[in-house]
């Protein structure tokens, strides 16, 4: 809220328009144009043969027209629509898991004093230091090699949860110290409320804007996450998204047309949520950052 | 309150910790103590068994040429990525905090390069690098335009510390802006008042109060640009002919593509203890500048 205010004020305190803002302005939106020119040029070339993305890549239109084939080609090559869903699966379930089991873990170890709770957070926390790369060699060698439970989603959405829930954890732990009232957990304890049913009733709905943002960053981590998921879903029909294009772009490399409907295609779904959620994903993300 | 017994105690313990301990411990604390063990052996990742090799593994690391040209190109693309990131993100949040128009929609447009993953974002600018660049014939007469950026050695390292500039500054943008915007507004009144001239307020109020963004930022950028993957992978390849094969792709190479668990685990950890080291001074020297509010 005070930000929202503040930001007001920066912009009252501006609002002379003089020659140096209309500079500013202009800057800023030449700028922006060149951060969004990769895009573009992939969305139009998306649109073209072959032979006119190697040839004049910065042309806006084919001669022959808008050709939508790269995209019935690229759609049936890569499998989008398995991909999609893989993909899908395997960022839902992990989320899901990761709301409700790191928040329900983040209440006990901030309520109870515990010797369990204690050293169960600082080996929570101290895992955020340790970079993925560390964990990977044993991780494949214990479920691959031993028990192989690798070419399977729910062993990909159960270890998503195992090292999501560190700082899905830090972030619930940080919001009910400070944002949740005791007493109101004392008074539905009187009125005959267990455990369980405390944490559900009562907490859970108070940790909203909390939960929000670790879904938020957790949803943009998993939906892009390449490493894990590759050493994890090595058969085709498992492959998500980044997989699926890695895959299909190492295939036919040379076939621009169908490469980038491919990335269009990927990406179009991303942008098209930002847009709706804008709001909550740039709160989110800032909120996320500013609290670690 | 009446006193649990340690029944009560180890129940709900068990029933609102118990998954993601249990998660946690089977993913990270298993695999990191038996991750220090491989060290010690020298396992292809195949063979039923796994022989003892002692500190081998760690010396051969030290040795290792290649390695060690990694993680300093590591360092290399690590300091570039950090200081280029930081400084376009804070330039741009001065400009989009002045209040000129459209600062939401710019803010939001930024950031969009990082709701994709490093995979996409690599082949976007494969295409860019290798077919869009060369073909403008007004850049024809720079050196450096003439040829794809990622057939060169040298330029394929600049090619990945652009991209990933790109990518990052829109995000670390936000958190300036969160920053700049977070300064109280009586501070800087009460400063003018005082006779403190623009200069001043930005050097003495604005700066301080703003450390804890900028230790946020420059943790979060050197710490993904030392585990980076992805984008060098989709982007380069590790060529041409490996020389832009930063550190996460050399220990990923020694594990799965030579078959050498034990050796890429130590280079692993050899990697791990680096990064701990630099993070943990940059985090300290940040915080002893932090002012509160």
């Amino acid at each position: 809220m005070s930000e929202k205010k503040q930001e007001k004020a920066v912009r009252v305190g501006g609002s002379k328009r003089t020659a140096a803002e209309i500079t500013k302005s202009v800057l800023a939106f030449l700028l922006f144009i060149v951060y969004m020119i990769p895009f573009l040029l992939v969305v139009v070339n998306s649109f073209k043969r072959k032979i006119s993305i190697v040839k004049t890549p910065l042309q806006v239109l084919d001669e022959e027209g808008l050709q939508f084939v790269n995209y019935s080609n690229a759609y049936v090559d890569m499998d989008f629509l398995q991909a999609f869903a893989n993909s899908l699966i395997v960022t839902g379930c992990s989320v899901a898991l990761l709301i409700v089991l790191s928040s329900m873990c983040a209440y006990i170890l901030v309520r109870k004093n515990y010797l369990a709770c204690k050293i169960s957070f600082l080996l929570l926390i101290s895992y955020m230091v340790v970079p993925f790369q560390v964990i990977m060699i044993p991780l494949l060698s214990i479920y691959g090699s031993t028990f192989n439970m690798l070419n399977s989603r729910l062993t990909l959405i159960v270890m998503n949860f195992g090292f999501g829930t560190c700082f899905a954890m830090f972030l619930c732990h940080g919001f009910i110290k400070t944002g949740v009232p005791l007493a109101l957990e004392e008074a539905a304890i009187i009125d005959g409320c267990g455990p369980i049913q405390t944490f559900f009733k009562i907490v859970l709905p108070l940790l909203k804007p909390i939960l929000s943002t670790v879904a938020i960053l957790q949803v943009l981590g998993l939906w892009n996450d390449y490493l894990l998921p590759s050493l994890v879903l090595v058969r085709p029909k498992l492959h998500t998204l980044p997989i699926a294009i890695r895959t299909f772009v190492g295939t036919f490399s040379s076939d621009y047309g169908n490469m980038m409907a491919a990335l269009v295609m990927t990406v179009v779904p991303v942008i098209i949520v930002y847009i709706a959620l804008q709001k909550y994903i740039i709160g989110g993300v800032v909120a996320g950052a500013v609290k670690s | 309150m009446r006193k649990e017994s340690f029944w009560t105690k180890t129940k709900l313990f068990l029933i609102f910790a118990g998954p993601s301990m249990l998660a946690f411990t089977c993913f990270v604390i298993f695999p990191f103590i038996y991750g220090i063990y491989l060290t010690l052996t020298s396992w292809d990742g195949i063979s039923k068994t796994k022989e003892f090799v002692g500190l081998a593994n760690y010396i051969t690391t030290f040795q290792d040429e290649a390695f060690w040209t990694s993680i300093l190109l590591t360092f290399k693309y690590v300091v570039c990525v950090v200081i280029l990131v930081n400084v376009i993100a804070f330039l741009l949040a001065i400009l989009l905090t002045s209040g000129i128009k459209g600062q939401n929609f710019l803010r939001a447009g930024f950031f969009t390069p990082n709701l994709i993953g490093g995979i996409v974002l690599g082949f976007i600018w494969t295409f860019i690098f290798g077919r869009v660049l060369p073909n403008l014939s007004f850049l024809e007469s720079i050196p450096i335009f003439q040829k794809s950026w990622l057939s060169d050695p040298n330029m394929a390292f600049w090619a990945l510390v652009l991209v990933a500039t790109w990518q990052q500054s829109g995000y670390m943008l936000l958190i300036y802006i969160a920053g700049i915007v977070g300064v109280p507004k009586d501070y800087i009144e009460a400063a003018s008042i005082d006779g403190a001239n623009a200069k001043q307020i930005t050097w003495y109020i604005r700066l301080p109060l703003m450390m804890q963004s900028f230790v946020i930022c420059l943790f979060l950028t050197l710490t993904s640009a030392f585990k980076v993957y992805d984008l060098n992978l989709s982007l380069t390849e590790g060529g041409p002919y490996g020389t832009t094969k930063m550190a996460s792709m050399t220990i990923f190479d020694t594990a799965f593509t030579a078959h050498q668990y034990g050796l890429g685990q130590a280079q692993a950890i050899v990697f791990f203890v680096i990064m701990l080291v630099v993070a943990v001074i940059q985090v300290f020297a940040g915080k002893s500048k932090e002012v509160e509010a």
